[in-house]
C-alpha cells in the first residue's frame, strides 16, 4: 500500500479543515478585538483631551490674563506632574511661548492631531491638542498639550501578544484533541486496513478485528467472518492453481524452448500468446504483443484480408482454408522488415470459442539464399554466355559438357555440335599432349601431390571448322564439389593470334622509336621510376661530351650533375632551365619533362637544350640594352619611314618630351630639329647610301628652349642588307658650345689684352716723354708768362722798336690767354690717353684661375673707358659709384666681359630706340654701385627701347638674340648669366619697360663662395 | 492732482500716529481687585468698545497682585491702568501717566467681620488674625491706618487676593477681620454678604482711575470720547448697574492729591521689593 501523507488521509482533511476554521475564526476575533480596543481608545483619548482642554484653559486663563507666568508655569508644571500629559506649552496671543513643560523650547510644536494613532511615529505614541485660549472674546493666547498614549500603545502590544498567544495556545490543544479523537474514532480504520492488505499481500490469516456491538464493531465482525472464508476458497483455488501451474509450467516449457513462434489468437482476433521465439523471430516483446490484432500487427497491408471474410466461419466451426496447412507468407516485424515465414495453422477450442494457434518459422534467408543462387547461376551463364574469350567446360572423362558463345563463334560450330565431343577433338595439337592438359590434375591427385587447381598461359591451338590453326593460350581451373572433389575443369582461352600480330608490331616501332630517340638533335634522357637513366640518345652524349671537357669533369661527373638538377626542376615544373657552373665557365640548358606511367612506377623523359650560346646572345644583348637605356646620349630609333619606334630615357630628359609624345605613330625623328630642307634631304641622302651622317645642328626643346646636338644619325640593315631603321645618336653639346664660345671670347680678350699691353707699353713711353715736356713747358711758361705780361703792361715808348714791331704782329694778350689753355687741354689730352692705355691694360688683363678681391668702381671705369667708343655717340654716361664699395672677391676678368657686354647692349638698345622714333639725341645710361650687407650690388640702365615681355623669359638662353644675323649671337647675356650665376654664386636680374629703357642689376658676394 | 495728494498724505500720517497700526494691541491694564476672570468678565464690554472705536486690537490684563501690577505701571507697559486712587496718583507722579476719569460710585474700603461675630470695637481686633487684599491695594493701606489710627495692632495681616476669599476666611474663622472694598462686599453672594457685616468704613477715596499712558498722549481725545461714548452704551449701564459703580465721571480738583500719603507708601513698599 503507498504511504499516504497526512494530508491525504481523512483524519488528517478533518483536522486541517478544523484547525484552519478555528484559526480564522481566532484571527477574526483577535482583529475586531484590537480593532474595537482601538475605537475606544481614541474616544477616550479625544474625551481626555476633551476634559483636559477646559481645565488647563480655565486654570491659566487668570494667570493669563494677568500674565503670571510663575503661576502659569506652575500651573503647566502641576499639570504634567499627575501624569497623562507629555507636554503642555502656553503661548499669549503673540506667539511666545509664556510656559511650556516636556517640550524642547527650540523645537517648533507639532501639529494638533488628526486622529489617534496607536502605532509607534517618529514623535512616539502621543496625541497633540492645540486650543485657543480666549475669555469673554478676548483671545488670551494658544494651549497647546500632547496626551501619552504609550500606556495604551502597550495595552495594545501586550493585547494583541497575549491574544495571538492564547490563539496559539487554543489551536494546539485543538489540534491535539482533534488528533486524539480522530485516532480513537477511526482506530478500528486502521486495522481493517492493515489486516485487508495483509490479507491482499496473501497472508490468508490476518489478526481479527475487535469486535463489539457498535457499528465498528459489528465492522469487526463481517471483516473476520470475511477473512475466513477468503482463507477456505484461496486454499482450494490454490491447489487447484498449483495443478494448472504444473502443467503450464510443462507447457511453458515445450513453448519457451522451441524455435519456432508460437502464438494463440482468440476469437476477438487478438493475440493472447506469444512465445520467446515470437519475439526472436519479429521482434515485438510479449507484453507488446498480447492483446494487439493479429493481422494489424504482423501481415503486411496489402496482404491483409478481411476479417469478416474468413473470420465468422472459423469463430463458428474451428475450420478455414489455411486451418491445418503451412503457407508461405510475409510478415511484417516490429521494425518494419517484411520477412518470409512458413506459417502452421490449427484451431483449438478453449474456454467456450475457437483460437487459433499458429506455428511461425522464419524462411527469410532460406529464400534468399535460394534466391541468391539461382541470381549466381544466371549471372554465371550470363559471364559464360557474354565472355569474350572462348569458355570451355570439360568433365572429368574429358568431355565437353559446356561451351560459350565466343567458343562457338571462333571454332565456327554450333554449342549442340560441340557438346558431348572429346576436348582432344578441338584441337591441331596432339590427343595425348591435349589430354594430358585438361587431365593435369589427375596424376598429381593420385599421387596425393599438392593438387593445383590451375594452369595458366598454356598454349594449344584450336581448329575450327576449317580446319584453321588458332593459337589459343589456355587458362585452366579445377571445378570441385563440396567434398573438394574434382568435377571437371573449366577451360578459357584467349586467341593470341592477334597479340603476336601486335607484338611484332610494337617491336617495330620501338625499333623505330630508338631510332628516333637517337637523332633528335636535342639531348633526350629517359629515367626509371627509380631515377636510373634507361636510355639516352646521341645529343645527349655529345652534351656531356662538349660540356665535361669544358667544366674539367668526367662525363659521368656531368650526367651526374645534370641529372640531379633535372631531378630537383622537373619535381617543381614540366619546362625549365638549369646551369652547370665550373669556375668562371657556366653551361645552360633548357630541359622539357614529360612524366610517363609504366608498371614499375613513374618514369620520366627529359628532352635537354643546350642554350649556352643563347644565353650568352642574350646577356650581351641585355647589356646593350642597358648601356642604350643608361647613356646620356639621346637614341632614337625610327623606321624606313622615319617614325620614331624607340627613343631611350636620355632622349626624353633631353627633349622634355613625353614617351607618348614621340612614339605617337607619326612623329618622326627629324622633328623639332632646325635645320631647313636641303640639310635634311642631304642627310637622308647620306644615310639611305648606307652612310653615317655626323653632323651638329640645333633642336628644340618642348620648352621652345634651343640646345645644340652633336648628331650621328646610322642606318640599319636586315641580313638581307635591307634598310630596317635609322638610328639617331645625339648629344646634347649646347653647353660646351657656350664654353667654347666663353673661352673663345676669353682668349679673343686675352689676345686683345696682349696686344693692348704691348700697345699700352708702347705708348706710354713716348706719352711719358710728352707729358714730362708739357708739364716743362707749362713751367717755363709760367716763368716767362709774369715777364711777358709786364713787357705787356710797360709803355711802348719805353720798349726797343724790335720789341714794339713784335709786340704788334704777336697778339701778346691772346696768347697770355690761349697758352694756358692749350697746356691744360694738352694735359688733360695726356692724361686720357694714359687713362685709355691703362683701361685697355686693366679690362685685357688675363686674369688667373683664382678669385681675387678687385675694386669693381674702378674694373667698371676700365669697362667704361674700354668700350666709350661704342656709347659716346648715342648715350651720356652717369655713374654712381660707391665711394666705401669693399673689395669683391672675383674673376676680374671674366666680370669684366659681363660689363662690356651689358653696356655694349645699352649702347645699341639707345641706339635702336633713336633709330625707331627717329631720334638723334643722346639716351643715358647710368652705371651705379652699392654695398647691401653681404652683397654688392652694380646697377647698369639704359634709356633704350626696353624689353618686350614676351621674350624676357629667355633672354638669358643660349644662342637667343633680337638682333640681326651678323650682329649678335646670342651669347653674350647667356655667357653673362653663366659667368655671375655659376663662377660667382650671385644674381643677374633686370627690369624693362618697353620703350623706356632697361635696368640690370647684378649682385655678387663680397666675400668667394 | 492736489487732493489726491493729500489724501496720500493723510493716509500715511494717519498709519504714523498708530490710530490703526497694524500689529498695535492697545493694552488696558486694570489692578487685581478681584480675580482675573472676573476682571476680564467685567471690562469685556469696554474692550469690545474700545476695539471697535480705536479700530485696533484691545487687550485686558491685569498682575498677580497689587505690587506687580504697579511695577509694570511704572514699567509703561500698559496704555490705560485702571488702579486704585493711590496707585494712579503714584503713576501720574512716577510714570507720566494722566487721569482721564474715574467711576461715579463712592469708593470706601470697609473693614469686614463676621455678622454673628462679637466684634464691637476696633480693639477686638488686638491680637487677632485680620486679612487684607494685597499688601499694596488701596483697602489694605487705609485699613493698616485704620489699626493705627485706632490702635491696633493684630496678630497678623494676612493677604489675600480676592474680596471673595477674605469673606470666606472670615466666615470660616481664620481671620478675625478683613479689609476690603465696599463694593466689592456688596458683590459678594447674598449668602456670604449676610454672614458679614461692615465694621467700619472709610470716607469717599479715590476709587479706581483710569489712567492713560503718555504714549498715547496723541490720541487722547479720542481715547476719552470712545470711554464716554462706552459709557452711554448699554453693556456700560449693565456694567456699570452690575459692578454698582454708577458711570464715569470727571475727577474732582485734588482728588489725586489727597491720594499722596498712599502713593508714597505704595512707592515705599515698591521700592522695598526692589
Amino acid at each position: 500500500m503507498k504511504r499516504m501523507y497526512p494530508w491525504q488521509t481523512v483524519r488528517g482533511r478533518l483536522l486541517f479543515l478544523a484547525i484552519g476554521l478555528e484559526a480564522l475564526m481566532l484571527t477574526v476575533l483577535i482583529t475586531n478585538s484590537i480593532r474595537l480596543l482601538h475605537s475606544a481608545m481614541s474616544n477616550q483619548v479625544q474625551s481626555q483631551a476633551q476634559q483636559f482642554s477646559p481645565v488647563l484653559i480655565a486654570a491659566l486663563t487668570a494667570p493669563l490674563a494677568a500674565r503670571d507666568y510663575a503661576t502659569m508655569q506652575a500651573v503647566v508644571d502641576e499639570s504634567r506632574i499627575m501624569g497623562g500629559l507629555d507636554y503642555i506649552v502656553v503661548v499669549d496671543r503673540y506667539g511666545h511661548r509664556i510656559a511650556a513643560n516636556g517640550w524642547p523650547a527650540a523645537m517648533p510644536l507639532p501639529e494638533s492631531s488628526k486622529e489617534l494613532s496607536l502605532f509607534e511615529n517618529q514623535n512616539g505614541p502621543r496625541y497633540n491638542v492645540t486650543m485657543p485660549i480666549a475669555f469673554q472674546h478676548q483671545p488670551l493666547g494658544m494651549l497647546h498639550f500632547g496626551i501619552n498614549l504609550s500606556q495604551l500603545v502597550q495595552a495594545r502590544k501586550e493585547l494583541l501578544l497575549q491574544g495571538v498567544g492564547i490563539a496559539a495556545i487554543e489551536v494546539v490543544l485543538s489540534s491535539a484533541l482533534l488528533l486524539l479523537l480522530g485516532f480513537w474514532l477511526t482506530r478500528h480504520m486502521t486495522l481493517l486496513t492493515k489486516a485487508s492488505l495483509d490479507v491482499a499481500s496473501g497472508n490468508l490469516s490476518p489478526s481479527l478485528l475487535p469486535e463489539g456491538d457498535d457499528d465498528v464493531g459489528q465492522l469487526g465482525i463481517a471483516f473476520n467472518i470475511m477473512s475466513r472464508v477468503i482463507k477456505e476458497r484461496v486454499a482450494e483455488l490454490t491447489a487447484a492453481k498449483e495443478t494448472a501451474e504444473a502443467g503450464e509450467t510443462q507447457l511453458r516449457s515445450i513453448t519457451h524452448s522451441a524455435n519456432d513462434a508460437i502464438l494463440m489468437m482468440d476469437p476477438q482476433g487478438a493475440i493472447s500468446y506469444w512465445n520467446p521465439a515470437a519475439e526472436q523471430i519479429l521482434g515485438y516483446q510479449a507484453e507488446e504483443a498480447l492483446g494487439q490484432d493479429l493481422h494489424k500487427l504482423l501481415v503486411p497491408e496489402q496482404n491483409r484480408i478481411a476479417k469478416e471474410e474468413v473470420f465468422p466461419e472459423f469463430l463458428r466451426t474451428g475450420c478455414g482454408n489455411a486451418v491445418g496447412k503451412t503457407l508461405e507468407l510475409f510478415a511484417t516485424r516490429k521494425d518494419g522488415q517484411e520477412i518470409t515465414v512458413a506459417l502452421s495453422l490449427s484451431a483449438v477450442f478453449l474456454y467456450g470459442a475457437w483460437h487459433t494457434v499458429g506455428i511461425l518459422r522464419d524462411i527469410t534467408e532460406r529464400k534468399e539464399s535460394i534466391r541468391l543462387l539461382a541470381q549466381a547461376k544466371e549471372e554465371a551463364d550470363t559471364i559464360i554466355r557474354n565472355f569474350l574469350d572462348t569458355l570451355i567446360v570439360i568433365s572429368t572423362d574429358l568431355k565437353i559438357i559446356r561451351v560459350n558463345q565466343a567458343t562457338c563463334d571462333l571454332l565456327g560450330f554450333s554449342e549442340k555440335e560441340l557438346i558431348g565431343k572429346n576436348v582432344s577433338e578441338l584441337f591441331h595439337d596432339s590427343k595425348e599432349h591435349v589430354q594430358s592438359v585438361f587431365s593435369f590434375y589427375a596424376d598429381r591427385y593420385h599421387q596425393q601431390l599438392e593438387l593445383k587447381q590451375e594452369l595458366r598461359n598454356i598454349e594449344l591451338c584450336y581448329r575450327n571448322i576449317n580446319g584453321d590453326r588458332l593459337p589459343m593460350s589456355f587458362n585452366i581451373s579445377l571445378l570441385l564439389d563440396d567434398d573438394g572433389a574434382v568435377t571437371g575443369v573449366v577451360a578459357g582461352a584467349k586467341d593470341v593470334s592477334r597479340l603476336r600480330l601486335a607484338l611484332d608490331k610494337i617491336a617495330l616501332q620501338k625499333e623505330y622509336i630508338e631510332t628516333l630517340f637517337d637523332i633528335v638533335p636535342e639531348g633526350l634522357l629517359a629515367l626509371s621510376p627509380s631515377r636510373e637513366v634507361m636510355k639516352q640518345n646521341q645529343a645527349f652524349k655529345q652534351i656531356l661530351h662538349t660540356w665535361s671537357k669544358r667544366l674539367d669533369m668526367t662525363p659521368e661527373e656531368c650526367a651526374c650533375s645534370l641529372i640531379e638538377k633535372i631531378l630537383e626542376r622537373q619535381a617543381e615544373n614540366d619546362t625549365f632551365t638549369l646551369h652547370i657552373r665550373r669556375d668562371d665557365t657556366t653551361a645552360y640548358f633548357r630541359c622539357s619533362s614529360t612524366v610517363i606511367a609504366v608498371l614499375e612506377g613513374i618514369a620520366s623523359v627529359v628532352s635537354i637544350e643546350d642554350i649556352t650560346e643563347e644565353r650568352k646572345a642574350e646577356e650581351e644583348r641585355r647589356l646593350l640594352a642597358t648601356v642604350i637605356e643608361q647613356t646620356g646620349d639621346s637614341v632614337i630609333i625610327g623606321g624606313t619611314d622615319e617614325v620614331i619606334q624607340y627613343v631611350n630615357p636620355a632622349a626624353l630628359k633631353n627633349s622634355g618630351f613625353s614617351e607618348d609624345e614621340l612614339i605617337d605613330g607619326i612623329s618622326h625623328i627629324f622633328r623639332d630639329v632646325l635645320l631647313n630642307a636641303s640639310v635634311i634631304a642631304e642627310l637622308r641622302n647620306t644615310v639611305t647610301n648606307g652612310l653615317i651622317w655626323h653632323g651638329h645642328y640645333k633642336s628644340r626643346r618642348k620648352d621652345d628652349s634651343i640646345i645644340e646636338e652633336d648628331v650621328t644619325i646610322s642606318p640599319v640593315r636586315n641580313e638581307e642588307g635591307e634598310l630596317t631603321h635609322y638610328v639617331a645618336i645625339k648629344r646634347d653639346i649646347t653647353e660646351m658650345i657656350l664654353l667654347q664660345r666663353q673661352l673663345l671670347q676669353a682668349q679673343k680678350l686675352e689676345a686683345i689684352g696682349q696686344l693692348a699691353a704691348g700697345i699700352a707699353h708702347e705708348i706710354n713711353t713716348p706719352m711719358q716723354y710728352v707729358q714730362n715736356n708739357v708739364s716743362f713747358f707749362e713751367m717755363a711758361f709760367n716763368t716767362l708768362q709774369d715777364l711777358l705780361v709786364e713787357v705787356g703792361k710797360t709803355d711802348r715808348s719805353q720798349l726797343s722798336a724790335e720789341i714794339t714791331a713784335l709786340l704788334a704782329t704777336i697778339e701778346l694778350d691772346f696768347l697770355l690767354k690761349e697758352i694756358p689753355e692749350s697746356i691744360k687741354e694738352t694735359h688733360d689730352g695726356i692724361n686720357r690717353v694714359v687713362k685709355i692705355v691703362s683701361a685697355m691694360k686693366q679690362f685685357s688683363h688675363p686674369g688667373g684661375n683664382d678669385k681675387v678681391a678687385t675694386d669693381l668702381n674702378r674694373a667698371l671705369d676700365s669697362t667704361i673707358t674700354v668700350c666709350r667708343n661704342e656709347w659716346k655717340y648715342v648715350a651720356e654716361m652717369i655713374t654712381d659709384f660707391d665711394p666705401d664699395l669693399p673689395l669683391v672677391c672675383c674673376f676680374p676678368d671674366q666680370l669684366n666681359q659681363v660689363l662690356l657686354n651689358l653696356i655694349i647692349n645699352a649702347s645699341h638698345a639707345i641706339q635702336d630706340h633713336n633709330k625707331l622714333d627717329a631720334r638723334d639725341d643722346l639716351g643715358r645710361i647710368t652705371i651705379g654701385t652699392r654695398k647691401d650687407g653681404t652683397w654688392v650690388e652694380i646697377q647698369i640702365s639704359d634709356t633704350g627701347s626696353g624689353i618686350p615681355e614676351a621674350i624676357q623669359q629667355r633672354i638669358f638662353d643660349p644662342f637667343f638674340t633680337t638682333k640681326e644675323v651678323g650682329k649678335g649671337t646670342g651669347q653674350g647675356l647667356a655667357i653673362a648669366h653663366d659667368i655671375i650665376v655659376n663662377k660667382h654664386m650671385g644674381s643677374i636680374n633686370f627690369s624693362s619697360t618697353l620703350g623706356e629703357g632697361t635696368t640690370f642689376l647684378i649682385r655678387l658676394p663680397i666675400l668667394s663662395a | 492732482m492736489k487732493r489726491f495728494h493729500i489724501v496720500i498724505l493723510l493716509s500715511l500720517l494717519l498709519l504714523s500716529t498708530g490710530l490703526a497700526s497694524a500689529g498695535d494691541v492697545f493694552v488696558i491694564g486694570v489692578a487685581p481687585h478681584t480675580s482675573p476672570r472676573v476682571i476680564l468678565e467685567m471690562y469685556a464690554p469696554l474692550r469690545l468698545h474700545m476695539e471697535k472705536t480705536l479700530g485696533m486690537p484691545v487687550e485686558i490684563v491685569t498682575a498677580p497682585n497689587f505690587d506687580v501690577f504697579a511695577q509694570r505701571c511704572l514699567a509703561q507697559e500698559f496704555d490705560i491702568a485702571v488702579t486704585t486712587g493711590h496707585q494712579a496718583r503714584l503713576f501720574q507722579k512716577d510714570a507720566h501717566y494722566n487721569p482721564l476719569l474715574t467711576y461715579k460710585a463712592e469708593f470706601k474700603a470697609v473693614v469686614l467681620v463676621l455678622a454673628s461675630g462679637t466684634m464691637k470695637e476696633p480693639s477686638d481686633l488686638k491680637e487677632k488674625d485680620v486679612l487684607g487684599l494685597s499688601s499694596a491695594s488701596l483697602v489694605t493701606l487705609w485699613g493698616q491706618h485704620w489699626l493705627t489710627e485706632n490702635k491696633v495692632a493684630p496678630k497678623s495681616i494676612k493677604y489675600v487676593s480676592a474680596s471673595d476669599s477674605v469673606a470666606q476666611l472670615i466666615i470660616s474663622g481664620d481671620a478675625a477681620a478683613g479689609f476690603t472694598s465696599l463694593a466689592n462686599y456688596q458683590k459678594l453672594v447674598p449668602d456670604v454678604r449676610n454672614q458679614l457685616r461692615i465694621f467700619a468704613e472709610s470716607k469717599p477715596l479715590a476709587g479706581r482711575v483710569y489712567m492713560l499712558n503718555n504714549r498715547r498722549a496723541a490720541i487722547q481725545k479720542e481715547i476719552v470720547a470712545a470711554l464716554w461714548a462706552f459709557a452711554e452704551t448699554a453693556e456700560a449701564q449693565k456694567y456699570f448697574e452690575t459692578n454698582n459703580l454708577e458711570g464715569y465721571r470727571i475727577l474732582k480738583p485734588n482728588e489725586m492729591e489727597e491720594m499722596d500719603i498712599y502713593a508714597d507708601e505704595t512707592r515705599k513698599m515698591l521700592g522695598t521689593l526692589k
